[in-house]
């Protein structure tokens, strides 16, 4: 298979890097207040939409904010997001694709059918009508705009790890161990915890890494068609929001965001596929 | 085949009343009417609206009335616009619109996607494979907005080449159509690349070779046609990438489209508009992904021997 050669070295020293980049980012997020020179939301009215200089390295907004200082503060709410999402949408892509792979039949059939729709039918879209449904339920604060964000990108993403799962369920319990199992007379929860679903667990964390910057990304997008966050709060999403209606003359408000999304989206990429690489060496691009 | 053509087409209808039904009572789950905000309407006149529109009725009755007029072609009117703005007045208008954008985004997508993929293919592990994979990295990592916002300020402030808003002609095409099909661009040619990869190592490649085909012959001839299988089963994914790719894309260039329209219905709350912009999304989608059905088993034949 492998008749074109590899660069193994370059590969890895990328992957470090995005791994790395990705944990400054986790770690400036988490100590947000620590490492940025304001408080979030505080206004400089007499220094509105500086550019870049010594006191606001990366500029500030319409009301005189710190950019840098709401980007740190807006990764919170992205990473935040795109983890508890992508945790969320495994869960439930779990439960629906282990019940229709092990059941099997007409169950197995209704079920994929269902989830056939729902794979024709874009998530982000499902997500939209969702979002408005949820956050008329919970009101507009922030701890509910979050909730509302997780809960409706979390059901409208699980539909890739269900089809996922089943399709890996259906062939693990081909395996001679399973058999064995069953034969023994193993129940079918045990047979399912114990024997089928560790064994999905390595494309489990590869469609993790795929969920997590997607997840960010469908925030970011949420936000800035204006469903997403509530004001003062921000995410790259939001600020990518403020930012380009004011692009024409102060592109720094739009660029900045742009970019520290775009380079964590890299990251997640590179490092997602030195990750498959890894568990299944079939499949390599670098 | 004629069989076949048959059961698919009878195989989209339970995929599309799946979603017409899960839109529904999506939009019915909301609490309170569509004319319940801002100001209270006196009761009177509340309850001969909502009996003028059937709110008052309960819902299965309310999803009975939605399905018999949207079998006659009645999506009713627009709650925002009112009266004079049937649903389908709108849609009729924007569609064309946004099918344009799509289809050329797509097409772009495809026709490049192709031609990168191969050469990387043809170059592999050269600079030139390395740099197509790099273009192609970033192409799926780079969000739209910062995309077309990159774009307006090099093409329309700095250079002034195309204009950075609105539909006038076919130069406001150019920088919506870049925008969106970027991405759907990189994943076919990645696509291209790693499955060219793999044709390349059969055996009747290499028969191929040893009668004396020259490599781009091999490639071009013999290997694109069967790298084009996994391509065409993206292809319903891509176009469903590259409607909610056209929210953004659609807001940001003031594209009077179905997306924009989608988007302002949303921040509205135009029941009537999002369930219809939803339905035709839900069509086209439907529709391009039996196309792909059928080319697949066009295309493959192993999958027809199989059904």
């Amino acid at each position: 298979m492998s008749s074109f050669k590899q660069n193994p070295f370059l590969k890895n020293k990328l992957a470090v890097l995005s791994a790395v980049f990705l944990l400054l980012i986790t770690v400036l997020a988490i100590f947000a207040p620590q490492v940025t020179p304001f408080p979030y939301d505080e206004q400089h009215i007499e220094d509105r939409l500086q550019s870049p200089n010594s006191k606001y390295i990366m500029g500030s907004d319409s009301l005189g904010r710190d950019l840098y200082t709401r980007i740190i503060f807006g990764a919170r709410a992205s990473i935040a997001v795109g983890i508890t999402t992508a945790l969320l949408s495994l869960v439930v892509g779990i439960i629906y694709g282990a019940a229709a792979g092990h059941f099997g039949g007409l169950i197995d059939g209704v079920m994929m059918r269902v989830l056939d729709a729902f794979y024709i039918f874009p998530s982000l879209l499902f997500a939209i009508l969702l979002m408005i449904v949820i956050t008329r339920y919970l009101g507009n604060s922030l701890e509910s705009s979050l909730l509302a964000i997780i809960l409706s990108l979390g059901f409208s993403s699980w539909v890739n790890v269900a089809r996922l799962v089943r399709g890996e369920v259906l062939k693990i319990s081909q395996l001679p161990h399973v058999e064995a199992a069953r034969a023994l007379g193993v129940g079918s929860v045990q047979l399912i915890a114990k024997h089928i679903v560790p064994l999905t667990l390595g494309p489990l964390i590869v469609t993790l890494t795929i969920q997590v910057p997607q997840n960010i990304l469908a925030e970011s997008f949420l936000s800035f068609i204006g469903l997403g966050l509530q004001p003062p709060f921000s995410s790259w999403g939001t600020l990518a929001n403020e930012g380009w209606r004011a692009m024409r003359s102060y592109p720094h408000l739009i660029l900045f965001p742009g970019v520290v999304l775009f380079l964590t989206m890299i990251a997640f990429q590179i490092l997602g596929d030195a990750l498959h690489d890894w568990l299944d060496p079939r499949r390599r691009l670098f | 085949m004629l069989r076949l053509f048959i059961k698919r087409i009878l195989g989209t209808i339970p995929t599309f009343f799946i979603i017409l039904t899960l839109t529904f009572f999506v939009m019915k789950a909301i609490p309170g009417g569509p004319f319940d905000e801002e100001r209270a309407l006196p009761p009177e006149v509340k309850a001969s609206i909502d009996a003028k529109y059937h709110l008052d009725r309960p819902v299965y009755e309310q999803y009975y009335y939605y399905l018999k007029n949207f079998v006659k072609g009645d999506l009713g009117h627009s709650y925002r616009y009112g009266e004079d703005r049937k649903v389908t007045d709108i849609l009729m208008e924007t569609f064309p619109v946004s099918a344009i954008l799509g289809f050329f985004s797509l097409l772009i997508s495809c026709l490049f996607g192709f031609f990168f993929g191969a050469i990387a293919a043809y170059y592999r592990d050269t600079w030139i494979d390395k740099l197509i994979l790099l273009f192609s990295v970033s192409g799926i990592s780079i969000p739209n907005f910062l995309l077309a916002s990159l774009l307006i300020l090099v093409f329309s402030m700095k250079l002034d080449l195309f204009p950075p808003a609105l539909w006038e002609n076919w130069k406001s095409a150019v920088l919506p159509v870049l925008t969106l099909s970027l991405r759907p661009l990189c994943t076919v040619l990645r696509l291209v690349r790693s499955s060219l990869l793999e044709v390349l190592e059969e055996d009747y490649i290499r028969t191929a070779t040893a009668k004396g085909a020259n490599s781009p012959r091999v490639l071009f001839i013999h290997a694109l046609k069967n790298a084009l299988i996994p391509v065409v089963s993206m292809l319903g994914p891509m176009t469903a990438s590259i409607v909610t790719g056209s929210f953004v894309v659609e807001i940001i260039f003031a594209v009077p489209g179905m997306g924009r329209h989608f988007i302002t219905a949303v921040l509205d709350r135009d029941y009537t508009l999002i369930m219809g912009l939803t339905l035709v999304y839900g069509i086209v989608l439907i529709g391009c992904n039996f196309f792909v059905d059928l080319a697949y088993e066009w295309i493959d034949p192993r999958i027809r021997v199989e059904s």
